[in-house]
């Protein structure tokens, strides 16, 4: 169908002022500085991730009876304060950062692991298959991600693993929709015809071929939803139904954190700040990226 | 194109089906008992068994699909198994104060990112008014709405107190009068129903709408940048058109594809927007209406509720696909 | 080149910001304050109730509000200034006789009072139906159990009722409080069941108004309350779940009072900044551990044993409930019930709770997966902090934060080894045990009973049995304080904490006779006597 492709191309943004391409050299720096920005705070953000055990001052689950609810700075031993349990802000939030991150990654792995392939199936093949394949994600595609994950968690039960499938799962039908027009246009190539006309199996098509072309643009957008997902876990944290305690991830602090917003508003600033960082590198990075991946510029 | 909204529309009902189908069984998948989530801690067993029976929850599953399936045809849902009220009335009242969150919050985003978008895209070779811009525009991405909301509620409705606090105003009145025709008999109390409305909206609308911004701002300037570059509008300052024609005739009709598109999207993801800011914001609306209900295991009203959801959804998909045809002739229909 | 197109977009910019404008200023425009100044408004933060009634609610909200509409045949009396609840005054009941034989109650009903919107008089037919409708267990009706010592209910003429009870109960006075099972209704109204849920009748100070669902109920003031018109005209009552927001709203004055989900430390530290008060009234809602005898490792005493030494219950109440917030708990039987004594409980020791546990055959501990704990209340938090006390003696438990229905269902079917419970009952040892402690109350997936028997403890089943047909108030009290002593010594049952039920109030909106402190106390969560709150101007 003609009408779905053309939206979703545009939802990618897949388009770039020929003008800028004529001014490489100014445009390199505008084109690739949020990119080196969004990448340089995700990496920091993995590597405080990765040293969590090294960097964190105290454990991120360790109760301090006698500093409940202090301040940034009110106890020398807790630097941007404590919650109501009296554990150290500074040390959830560095160990969030692997929970949070972990989310991030490993449910949008999941959703492009099992959107992807059916996607480019569905675009080479066509036919039924690929009706059926699209009516599925259509009709996931008709409920909210947040609401397809809510759903999945309260399910499954809120655990680290549960909540990584139940978000990837949300996901998956954007892949399948992108992969699929992806594949829709990749296949009409004429190198891809070559192929076929060589003799090339389907399946050694679809991974020769299409796979590794459509790879940088399914790169891309699983970037932004890197940000999409970080942004949902914190979203079922508020609704209750995060990662049990005494897990900590960005989510779990905010809202934990809400209920002590007027006495107390350290516990969701910093927390939502990490969020808020986070969010911001993975949709720079995917941003920028986005706006180079005009196919007039690839070919330069 | 009368043909195509038709094959469109048939292919709604399975997709619509297959969604209630899904709610249906997750519904019963998810553990937990309706009878011990109404009844509470001091429910005997008899009484517990009784109510199963009562709320027909004894029956087989596939009596209980075909029944839901069969009732729902008829548009009726139900009664909410928490507080008895018919799901259908029940989901009439709240819809239109969700419907007005959406749409205001449109018009926020709208107001907020297409400017933004077009702004940085005119300005795209100067970094320093570019960049600022998408990084307001993407912020609103990044801040989790509930954090924004508090915030906004407590500098604008407690220190400031201009916002009221919690409520969704007199939409029932609104509507009320609209529907009698008192609206233009009576134009002052009909304004100052619809102020009162618009007054507890802004609040909400600000914070869901900045978060959808971003997505508008980043569509509008790569919008904005095709339309700019475009080979037919250099083709139509050439022929002499004035400045007008070309932007109206040509620019404005393709920066419409997107809005489209924006459109489009955007309910999906606004709808998601509303669980969260009707519950920082204590409206009473769809979104929180079906969190709650999916946690009291109230099967009928979440069923209700995400079957209204869904229809929602595939309906504006689906005027957004006849829509591209008006405005852009180059997209024709099979 | 892009000049005229960028004077297009100023204007569009401009327009834009005209938009932006006009959209503030509406907002700005306050709505007309509808004689707001006259009336006096009573503005509640609270949750929507479930249903209006009464019978049908265990909802914390849902009785709190019920108190507002409705009343039953006797009251908790007034003493010094202070509501008690272990005496009870005339109500809807003018006086009452028992029989020698103590299974014939008579209740001479009040003459003149009226239902709400002209229901009429009510008589003894209301109260037979009133009971009736719970006891045949009427679809919605919760408390039936509470009514089974009753035989029959017989209608002497329009003002006179007989109750004729199976055998004797100590506590039958108590059961007649206007108060869930207690509650009188009116026959007219409430046989319509359907309806009757949001059309309340009762005979209470105020009567209900409308509903708008997701946002407020609105009560007025019932001209014809037998005990005076109270002096508030409309009671609104907000659906307002976020306790963040309901503290704005009491700071910015949109509320009067606030029933809090959970009255934490920055709540009362909080409310005391913006000069309101905490009303407080007992007997506190227990929070407490069930361990479950049957359950491999704790049915070995050793292993309960360590598991009290592990925990930590002063700083858990310190933590949540610093000062006088909450008290220590001292009895599985809360004080401020009948037959309660002070207990004592392994103290709080990690060394010793290692050393039992080494001795119980686990050194290293042992690991908990899958424990079941609600998402609402107070339960994660408990939790959270239990979980780290137990996690320094190597018990290791792995949450599973569930919804608080799945939480009640789980718990049935003996999932958690040791299970958190919270809660307030008839203030009586009898109800107490016989709901927590009698071996009928076991749950048991394979026969249906979903009882609240957690820990399957069998060993006072004979006690309750002799306590139930004992009229000697002494004697009584003794079988319960031995009972109390079996439990302290089997280990079963590890109280933390009582927490009183507590609202916060603007006073200088609102005014309440009672001290706020424990002047008044109640069953459940809200204001016994709402009709004597008073609006200030």
């Amino acid at each position: 169908m003609a009408i779905s492709r053309r939206a979703e191309s545009l939802d990618l943004g897949v388009t770039l002022a020929g003008e800028e391409a004529r001014r490489p050299i100014g445009g390199y720096l505008r084109r690739w500085l949020p990119i080196w920005i969004g990448i340089v705070m995700a990496l920091a953000m993995m590597v405080v991730a990765a040293a969590a055990p090294l960097i964190a001052p105290l454990s991120p689950s360790a109760q301090y009876s006698d500093a409940v609810l202090k301040g940034p700075g009110a106890v020398e031993r807790h630097m941007l304060g404590t919650d109501e349990f009296g554990r150290d802000i500074l040390s959830r939030i560095i160990w969030g950062a692997r929970v949070s991150l972990q989310v991030g990654l490993a449910s949008v792995m999941w959703g492009f692991l099992l959107g992807v392939p059916l996607g480019i199936l569905a675009g080479t093949r066509g036919g039924k298959i690929e009706t059926g394949i699209m009516r599925c994600a259509d009709m996931l595609m008709a409920f909210p991600t947040l609401l397809l994950a809510l759903i999945i968690v309260t399910a499954l039960g809120g655990t680290l693993l549960n909540e990584i499938l139940a978000i990837g799962i949300a996901l998956t039908p954007n892949f399948v929709r992108l992969s699929r027009s992806l594949a829709l246009t990749i296949r009409e190539q004429d190198y891809i015809m070559a192929a076929r006309a060589l003799g090339s199996g389907q399946l050694r098509v679809m991974a020769r071929h299409v796979f590794p072309n459509a790879l940088y643009a399914l790169v891309v957008v699983a970037t932004l939803y890197i940000a999409t997902a970080i942004r949902t876990e914190a979203s079922l944290s508020f609704l209750g139904l995060g990662i049990p305690p005494p897990t900590p991830s960005w989510g779990n602090i905010l809202s934990e954190g809400r209920q002590y917003i007027k006495c107390c508003p350290w516990i969701t600033t910093f927390s939502g700040l990490a969020i808020m960082l986070a969010v911001l590198a993975f949709n720079l990075v995917g941003d920028a990226l986005r706006d180079l991946l005009d196919p007039r510029l690839r070919g330069e | 194109m009368l043909k195509y909204a038709l094959r469109r529309l048939v292919i709604a009902v399975p997709m619509l089906l297959g969604a209630m189908s899904i709610v249906f069984f997750a519904m019963r998948i998810l553990p937990g008992d309706p009878c011990v989530a109404m009844m509470g801690d001091q429910a005997t067993t008899e009484a517990l068994a009784d109510c199963t029976k009562n709320l027909g929850l004894h029956r087989p599953l596939t009596v209980q699909y075909v029944d839901y399936l069969w009732r729902s045809v008829q548009l009726d849902f139900g009664n909410s198994l928490r507080q008895g009220y018919p799901v259908s009335e029940y989901i009439a009242r709240m819809f239109p104060h969700t419907l007005v969150l959406v749409m205001s919050s449109a018009v926020v985003a709208a107001l907020i990112g297409i400017p933004i978008g077009i702004v940085s895209a005119l300005k795209r070779r100067s970094p320093l008014i570019d960049y600022p811009l998408r990084i307001i525009a993407l912020l609103g991405l990044s801040m989790p709405v509930f954090w924004l909301g508090i915030l906004l509620l407590i500098v604008f409705s407690l220190h400031l107190d201009i916002f009221p606090l919690i409520g969704g105003g007199d939409l029932d009145g609104v509507i009320h009068m609209l529907k009698t025709g008192e609206a233009f008999a009576n134009p002052g109390d009909f304004l100052a129903a619809l102020g009162d409305v618009l007054h507890h909206l802004a609040l909400p609308a600000f914070a869901l709408g900045f978060t959808l911004a971003a997505t508008v701002s980043r569509l509008s300037r790569s919008a904005m940048l095709e339309v700019i570059s475009q080979d037919y509008i250099r083709t139509a300052r050439a022929k002499g058109q004035g400045e007008r024609t070309v932007v109206y005739k040509h620019a404005f009709r393709n920066m419409m594809v997107p809005l489209l598109t924006i459109i489009g999207l955007f309910v999906a993801v606004a709808l998601t927007g509303t669980v969260l800011t009707e519950t920082v914001f204590t409206r009473p609306g769809l979104g929180k209406m079906l969190v709650d209900a999916i946690g009291a295991r109230d099967y009928p009203l979440a069923q209700g509720a995400i079957t209204v959801f869904t229809m929602t959804i595939i309906f504006v998909n689906l005027v957004v696909d006849m829509l591209y045809a008006v405005v852009d002739p180059r997209i024709t229909y099979r | 080149m892009l000049s005229p197109i960028r004077s297009r977009f100023a204007l569009l910019s401009v327009a834009t910001l005209a938009l932006l404008l006009t959209f503030g200023l509406v907002a700005l425009v306050e709505p007309p304050a509808a004689d707001a100044q006259k009336k006096k408004v009573l503005n509640v933060a609270a949750k929507e109730p479930d249903t209006l009634d009464p019978h049908s609610s265990t909802l914390g909200q849902s009785q709190a509000i019920s108190r507002f509409m409705f009343r039953g045949l006797v009251r908790f009396a007034i003493k010094d200034g202070k509501v008690t609840t272990s005496e009870v005054e005339p109500d809807l009941a003018e006086s009452w006789t028992l029989s020698p034989d103590g299974t014939v109650w008579t209740f001479k009903l009040r003459k003149g009072v009226q239902f709400h919107k002209g229901f009429g008089e009510m008589t003894a037919e209301d109260v037979k139906f009133s009971f009736e409708r719970q006891i045949n267990k009427t679809p919605g009706t919760r408390y039936g159990v509470n009514l089974d010592v009753i035989k029959s209910i017989e209608v002497v003429n329009p003002h006179t009722v007989q109750i004729a009870l199976k055998s004797f109960d100590a506590i039958f006075l108590l059961r007649m409080v206007g108060y869930q099972q207690g509650y009188i209704v009116s026959k007219k109204a409430a046989e319509k069941h359907d309806q009757f849920k949001w059309s309340p009748i009762g005979t209470g100070p105020f009567h209900f108004e409308r509903h708008s669902p997701r946002e407020k109920i609105v009560l007025k003031a019932f001209d014809k309350f037998q005990g005076g018109r109270p002096q508030i005209d409309e009671v609104h009552w907000f659906d307002v779940p976020e306790d963040a927001t309901k503290l704005i709203g009491l700071e910015k004055g949109t509320f009067d009072l606030l029933y809090p989900e959970a009255t934490t430390a920055d709540f009362a530290a909080q409310v005391k900044k913006i000069g309101a008060i905490l009303d407080q009234w007992g007997p506190g809602g227990q929070q407490r551990f069930y361990i479950n005898m049957t359950h491999k490792p704790f049915d070995d005493i050793r292993v309960r044993r360590a598991f009290m030494h592990a925990i930590d219950r002063k700083a858990i109440k310190e933590t949540m409930y610093p000062g006088e917030l909450g008290l220590l708990a001292i009895s599985c039987v809360p004080p401020g019930y009948f037959g309660h004594v002070p207990m004592s409980f392994p103290e709080y020791d990690p060394e010793k709770a290692k050393k039992l546990l080494a001795e119980a055959g686990h050194p290293n501990g042992f690991t908990i997966k899958n424990y079941f704990i609600s998402k609402s209340f107070f339960y994660p938090k408990v939790l959270t902090l239990a979980q780290e006390q137990l996690k320094k003696v190597g018990i290791n438990v792995e949450l599973q934060v569930v919804e608080h229905a799945t939480f009640h269902e789980n718990i049935r079917k003996n999932l958690n080894p040791f299970v958190l419970y919270g809660g307030t009952r008839i203030t009586d040892a009898d109800p107490w045990l016989s709901l927590f402690f009698d071996s009928k109350e076991i749950p048991d997936p394979a026969t249906g009973n979903k009882g609240t028997n957690f820990m399957h403890y069998r060993a006072i089943d004979d006690l309750l049995q002799k306590g139930r047909v004992e009229r000697d108030t002494k004697k009584r009290a003794a079988i319960y304080a031995e009972a109390q002593k079996r439990i302290e010594r089997d280990l079963v049952c590890l109280p933390i904490q009582d927490i009183p039920n507590q609202w916060a109030r603007n006073p200088k909106r609102v005014s309440n006779p009672f001290d706020p402190n424990y002047g008044e106390f109640s069953l459940h969560y809200s204001y016994n006597y709402p009709e004597m709150l008073k609006v200030l101007n």
